[in-house]
């Protein structure tokens, strides 16, 4: 019996071919897969190609089991930008998978964990969106923490 | 519970230094920004270069770092906008150190008293988080302090916090 493979559809329109039994890690797919066979393309409106081509990697891998751990630790480490831990974070969301969505947050929690309010902002691009009369009441109010 | 007592003295061993200035009081986080501004604005659209490409950060994400943190670095993080205010209350990582704190003063009598107040302070400080803390569940529970036998008492109490969650 030929291995079943299935097409996943970025937001840009870019076809990627996974074998069915990888892709089902992601408890999307497999609800998807069990519902309506998925012989179709499956199409993942908020995934960018960029992103879907590593979640592909991931899925791809072929790892031991005791050693997956250390596996997910090390692929989130060689990706170390804050902006592709957060996209590939979403897709794992997006996509149900676990282990790869705990991976990439504690990553960005890593990289995040020294920085000051400031640089938290700019690294998550975030907008501030207090005064600064505001923002002095917090900075009052946790005065241990900054 | 036997457990938890045991890595609290050996990280009590580890780490004796003292504590530095510790706000006390001040309760009301956030509540002042909505009265004064009646609307949170939308703090999770992301600025910068790529946009929108972010787009915003679902909750699960955001709990999901924040949980990643101590509860310093959880608090500093949980500042950056109204939206992530109360994160810090959900955290299922609860880990509590006095090691940011540092006893400054020009001489060893000084530095000494300060350091009581420090710690003092501290306890208080635990006291008020663990009750502002409001997550169902609990992953991992550390308290990182140089507390000796006075604060018996007080380290009993947090114990009984993560017993009573999951």
């Amino acid at each position: 019996m030929s291995k079943k493979t299935l097409t996943l559809m970025s937001k840009d329109k870019q076809l990627f071919n996974i074998e069915e039994h990888l892709a089902v890690q992601s408890v999307t797919i497999r609800n998807m897969v069990k519902e309506d066979g998925a012989s179709s393309v499956i199409p993942l409106p908020r995934v960018d190609s960029e992103t879907l081509a590593l979640v592909i990697e991931y899925l791809n891998r072929q790892q031991a089991p005791e050693e997956d751990e250390d596996y997910v630790k090390k692929f989130v480490d060689e990706r170390g930008e804050i902006p592709t831990l957060l996209e590939l974070a979403q897709a794992a969301l997006d996509l149900d998978i676990k282990k790869l969505m705990d991976a990439a947050c504690m990553k960005v929690a890593d990289l995040i964990k020294d920085f000051t309010l400031e640089e938290v902002r700019e690294a998550l691009r975030i907008e501030n969106d207090r005064t600064p009369e505001e923002e002095k009441a917090i900075r009052d109010e946790f005065q241990w923490a900054f | 519970m036997i457990h938890a007592y045991i890595m609290l003295l050996i990280v009590g061993i580890i780490l004796a230094a003292g504590l530095a200035a510790l706000p006390a009081g001040s309760q009301r986080l956030g509540q002042q920004d909505y009265n004064k501004r009646g609307k949170v604005s939308d703090c999770h659209r992301l600025k910068g270069k790529g946009g929108n490409r972010l787009a915003l950060l679902p909750c699960s994400i955001r709990s999901s770092i924040i949980s990643s943190l101590t509860i310093k670095e959880a608090v500093v993080t949980s500042a950056v906008c109204k939206g992530w205010r109360h994160l810090w209350r959900d955290t299922q990582t609860l880990v509590l150190e006095d090691k940011t704190f540092v006893p400054t003063g020009a001489d060893l009598d000084e530095r000494a008293q300060k350091k009581k107040e420090q710690l003092k302070k501290f306890v208080e400080w635990i006291d008020r988080i663990l009750n502002q803390h409001v997550s169902i569940t609990i992953d991992v529970f550390k308290i990182k302090s140089g507390l000796g036998s006075r604060h018996d008492e007080a380290i009993t109490r947090w114990l009984i916090l993560p017993s009573r969650k999951k």
